[in-house]
């Protein structure tokens, strides 16, 4: 049981890891809570369907189409809405709210409320110990693995990189030494805003994709930023696995419903504590 | 304060009036679906209008408006269903219990500030949302409780029960407003750092005012639900939070009356619209988000800063 328990929870991990990135990225660049990122989460899951089902395309080049369609989607969305906003989080709250609205209607209207399956062609079982985890799930866990990697990579040794860390830290100061804001700020939308639908692509072949399924994955995520420290990869990660293993424990030893709202209690708690977070830092973000 | 004369000689005066006189009138000639929309519409106007002045005075983006609604639903519910009180004592048990569970949510979120707040509250109403859903045996959980006794028989009368206490909110949020009490929240909505230089005990003033606003938004979900007779926990999942939000920014945060032009858009428009056609049924959330998105992008003031601005404009050429 426990090695099972702990197999499952390291999967929880992966998916949230892969969305949780993408929004504390997002968070430490513009300084906004992005809430439209479970809205995308959903809609990577459904474009990633369609793919598959409507045009025929096998599962994996359809995750790359999916992911580049969301990353477009992101700087959309980044380019006529947020940008408006100027920054102020609760002018961004409502705007997510609004626009959260737009998308889970047009999925609905679009795909049907009922929930849909995707076939992943990864379904062989792999035995450890006494537990036994599928090879799609074994994938999750390398691509979240590849995706922090990359992550990493790019924020430390690439010239946009440095830019998108000058940004977290100062907005105005980097403007003032060449960097263009806006760029950065697009750019690092739409990547967060592709994470989550990654995060989604992955995880509807195993809950089954629905309208709404952001929804709780989105508070969930914010959850795991917020107990990480908002802004901060490394606490995004860290948060992941707490909220991820308290979770899938609880779900396991104590009742399905209840893994949501003992996680939510944690963060509370945690935040009374230390209203930064675990790895919450001022000035320095990324 | 200006005394009647004073009242009599104002245009806006005789519009509240009319208008008023238009509200008690309409649902005697309305039928039973309009009746039902606009009563559905009083309760989302009453949890904006509390929830505006958390906003819209104090700053405070509040996403578990919803909870409250529903504590004062489910107090109302498990007080008459399963312990046996009359309606019209559990309606007035239900603003005390909202009262102590807003006070008591109040202690550690209000630490939180702007964005930190409205997603602390929003796992607050996942939590909530929860425990709904978890404790069958109390709740009812999805299955929900029928059979909560109404407090009047006619629907007309429910009606006239939320517009009374519309009615009331307004007035007092307008007393709160030019009394010490609002100039303190506008100082904390200003400058929460610098309010405590002038001796103002913040933390005091902002559990008070969140407590108390909650308490007024459980007596609408009472009422609400004592109409509906019936309550589950599908109405209080985390997406439902956002529409008191929605409501109070569309008419203006920080506006007396602007929950009630809010209601009127988000809530109601979709509703009227619903009859038309299909379309627009299959449609509705998106046309309120729509709308949520141009207001708060296009006039952080929502339907009541739009007024504004035209009379202003409208005045300015008056003069020219």
């Amino acid at each position: 049981m426990i090695t099972q328990v702990i197999l499952n929870a390291v999967v929880e991990t992966a998916i949230y890891v892969i969305m949780a990135l993408g929004l504390t990225l997002i968070f430490g660049v513009m300084k906004i809570p992005n809430l439209t990122h479970g809205a995308m989460y959903a809609m990577g899951a459904f474009i990633h369907y369609s793919l598959i089902e409507w045009f025929g395309v096998p599962f994996v080049p359809a995750l790359f189409i999916a992911a580049l369609l969301t990353f477009g989607g992101g700087a959309i969305l980044e380019r006529v809405f947020f940008r408006k906003g100027g920054g102020s989080p609760v002018i961004a709250i409502i705007a997510g709210i609004g626009l959260t609205y737009v998308l889970v209607n047009v999925i609905t209207n679009v795909w049907g409320a009922w929930p849909l399956r995707i076939q992943t062609p990864f379904r062989h079982m792999v035995k450890i110990g006494s537990g036994s985890i599928s090879s799609h799930n074994i994938v999750i866990i390398i691509v979240s693995i590849a995706i922090t990697v990359l992550l990493y990579g790019l924020l430390k040794w690439t010239k946009f990189g440095c830019a998108i860390r000058a940004v977290s830290q100062d907005r105005e100061e980097a403007s003032l030494i060449g960097v263009n804001v806006n760029t950065v700020g697009l750019v690092t939308f739409a990547i967060g805003t592709m994470l989550a639908s990654i995060g989604g692509m992955f995880a509807a072949p195993i809950t089954a994709a629905t309208p709404t399924m952001g929804g709780t994955a989105e508070t969930m995520g914010f959850a795991i930023i917020i107990l990480g420290g908002m802004g901060s990869l490394g606490g995004a990660i860290v948060g992941a696995c707490l909220l991820g293993f308290v979770d899938v424990f609880v779900t396991s030893y104590v009742s399905g419903g209840w893994g949501g709202a003992v996680a939510f209690v944690f963060m509370i708690v945690v935040i009374l504590i230390r209203p930064s977070g675990l790895f919450g830092k001022k000035g320095r973000q990324i | 304060m200006g005394t009647i004369s004073d009242l009599l000689k104002k245009k806006s005066t005789y519009i509240f009036l009319a208008a008023l006189i238009f509200v008690v009138i309409l649902p005697l000639y309305s039928s039973g679906y309009v009746l039902r929309v606009m009563i559905t519409m009083a309760s989302g106007i009453i949890a904006a209008m509390c929830l505006n002045v958390v906003l819209g005075y104090m700053g405070y983006p509040s996403l578990c408006q919803n909870v409250f609604f529903g504590v004062g639903a489910y107090t109302m519910a498990l007080a008459t269903v399963k312990l046996g009180f009359s309606p019209w004592t559990a309606l007035l048990l239900s603003p005390i219990v909202t009262f102590i569970i807003g006070y008591l949510a109040a202690i550690p979120f209000l630490k939180l500030r702007s964005m930190f707040f409205a997603i602390a509250t929003l796992a607050f109403t996942g939590v909530v949302s929860a425990v709904l859903v978890n404790l069958p045996k109390i709740t009812g959980s999805n299955a929900g409780l029928r059979g909560i006794p109404r407090l009047v028989k006619s629907d007309v009368t429910f009606f006239y029960l939320e517009i009374a206490l519309i009615l009331v909110i307004l007035v007092l949020t307008v007393i709160m407003s030019r009394s010490f009490w609002g100039k303190i929240l506008i100082a904390i909505r200003e400058d929460e750092d610098l309010a405590p230089h002038f001796g103002i005990n913040t933390t005091r003033y902002k559990r008070l005012t969140f407590a108390v606003t909650s308490a007024a938004t459980g007596v609408a979900g009472a009422i609400f639900f004592s109409y509906q007779t019936f309550i589950s926990s599908n109405y209080f999942t985390i997406g439902s939070s956002f529409t008191a939000l929605a409501v109070a920014v569309v008419g203006g945060g920080g506006t007396a009356l602007g929950p009630i032009f809010g209601g009127l858009v988000v809530v109601g428009a979709p509703e009227a619209f619903r009859g038309m056609s299909e379309a627009m049924s299959l449609w509705r959330p998106a046309f309120v988000g729509i709308v949520l998105v141009v207001v708060i992008l296009l006039s952080p003031g929502g339907i009541v800063g739009i007024f504004q601005s035209v009379t202003g404009y409208l005045k300015k050429r008056g003069e020219k």
